[in-house]
């Protein structure tokens, strides 16, 4: 509703301004995936990782890594090439492989 | 100063001159103290506001000229001239939009508010018990009024404490003339390296912190992005004398492409069109269905397969074909991990 002073109007009752933005801000990086990446590599992705468990191939680091969106961290992996393997969660490791697939053209 | 000199002047006035800055703010005044009284003497209003009656008088004859936009005969503020003449008496009708002291609304104050601890969260700690001050005056006196900048959150990026005390202690290097040894992320080469610097100066460009400095390790000028230092020691070596180098001008923006970096063309399909708004480009045109052609220019090309390799099929190189064969490469690569490591070989036996 617009007020008769220009640029001034009447917040709807109700209105939760910290809901609205909190839903147009980036979502919180919530869930884990399982990745591991070649040692001296990876630099980015260990900036928001932590180590994971002893188990690891030979030159590479396992490691716990948040996330907030599969598509976005299917991205994120794919940049660093053969440097990054997702292990877990399968849906963005199918996302990852689906991709790599299209650009190795190899098909199923 | 005439009058009762018992009588301080209003400091809110300012100096008592004649100035058309301090005829505003004294007018601005004068309407809510005569409202407040009904009437005044001009001798009393001169000693109140620190001038001379004669200055009292030339004020309201410009008073009687002002009044709402419009400016009719029942815009203007009403001054009872005769009155002021005649018996030395202050009168002021038709001006009740001016009853209160000049005063924030709650808008106002609210917007005032929020934009004070926007500057607090960034502010150093010379600056932020100012802030502090300002915001604890501001917020007690507008009361209830401040309720709509208690529905407001500030996140800025990059804005925690811990980059604020990154800040400070480069800024204190800069000043100190002092290296620094950084550790520092380069996406691009996807690289962390220690590094010695010379830092010159700390400048804002697109939204982000940078470190204008002489960087030991390239041998050159370099910005470094605050939030890609990891880790910063301000070392006791004095800094190297660089008044040759000019400080950066970032009008352009940070990246400035060579004409020595390799030049590559790319088709971007519709999910890839951000590419060319988010990277400089030389040249783009509509490629037909949505789709855009643009080239680049890439200093580096493992940056450009790290990028290719996330666009996927969204985008295609047209030329070089040194590119476009290197992103295959990698994709084999990647693949081979794939299999040598975890669930992948299940997953593909089956469609096998």
């Amino acid at each position: 509703v617009l007020d008769r002073r220009s640029g001034t109007y009447e917040v709807p009752e109700g209105t939760d301004l910290r809901a609205i933005t909190s839903m147009l801000a980036p979502a919180p990086a919530e869930r884990t995936a399982t990745v591991l990446v070649r040692q001296g590599a990876g630099h980015g992705l260990r900036r928001h990782a932590e180590p994971d468990g002893p188990e690891t191939p030979q030159g590479w680091d396992r490691l716990r890594v948040r996330y907030a969106g599969s598509g976005a961290l299917a991205d994120e992996v794919l940049g660093y090439g053969a440097d990054v393997v997702v292990l877990e969660p399968a849906e963005v490791r199918a996302m990852v492989v689906d991709r790599l697939e299209e650009l190795a053209g190899v098909s199923r | 100063m005439s009058g009762q000199p018992n009588r301080t002047p209003r400091p809110s006035t300012g100096s008592g001159g004649s100035g058309a800055r301090d005829q505003v703010g004294r007018l601005l005044a004068l309407v809510p103290y005569i409202q407040a009284r009904q009437q005044v003497s001009v001798e009393e209003a001169a000693a109140e506001f620190g001038v001379k009656p004669e200055q009292i008088v030339k004020d309201l004859n410009v008073l009687w000229f002002c009044g709402l936009p419009g400016l009719g005969m029942g815009d203007l503020i009403d001054v009872d001239m005769d009155a002021v003449q005649g018996e030395g008496v202050i009168r002021v009708s038709n001006a009740d939009y001016l009853r209160r002291p000049l005063r924030l609304d709650s808008s106002e104050a609210s917007a005032l508010i929020v934009a004070l601890r926007a500057l607090r969260d960034g502010s150093t700690p010379e600056v932020r018990p100012i802030v502090d001050r300002t915001l604890g005056k501001l917020e007690a006196a507008a009361g209830d009024g401040a309720a709509l900048a208690a529905q407001v959150e500030l996140r800025l990026p990059g804005q925690d404490a811990a980059a604020a005390e990154l800040r400070e202690r480069l800024h204190a290097a800069v000043t100190r003339r002092r290296q620094v040894s950084i550790d520092y992320y380069v996406p691009a080469r996807d690289e962390s390296t220690e590094r010695v610097v010379d830092p010159l100066g700390l400048v804002t460009a697109q939204g982000n912190d940078y470190l204008d400095a002489w960087c030991h390790l390239a041998e050159d000028q370099r910005l470094f992005r605050l939030d890609r230092i990891s880790s910063a020691e301000v070392l006791d070596t004095e800094v190297a004398d660089h008044t040759d180098v000019r400080p950066r001008d970032l009008a352009d923006g940070i990246f400035r492409p060579s004409p020595e970096d390799a030049q590559v063309t790319l088709l971007l399909e519709p999910d890839s069109r951000w590419v060319a708004e988010y990277y400089p480009t030389d040249r783009t045109e509509e490629a037909g269905d949505g789709r855009l052609r643009v080239r680049l220019r890439a200093g580096n090309p493992e940056w450009l397969v790290r990028l290719l390799l996330r666009l996927g099929s969204t985008a295609a190189v047209e030329e070089p074909a040194e590119v476009s064969a290197a992103v295959h490469r990698a994709a084999v690569d990647a693949l081979a991990n794939y299999e040598a490591f975890g669930a992948y070989d299940e997953s593909s036996s089956s469609s096998e």
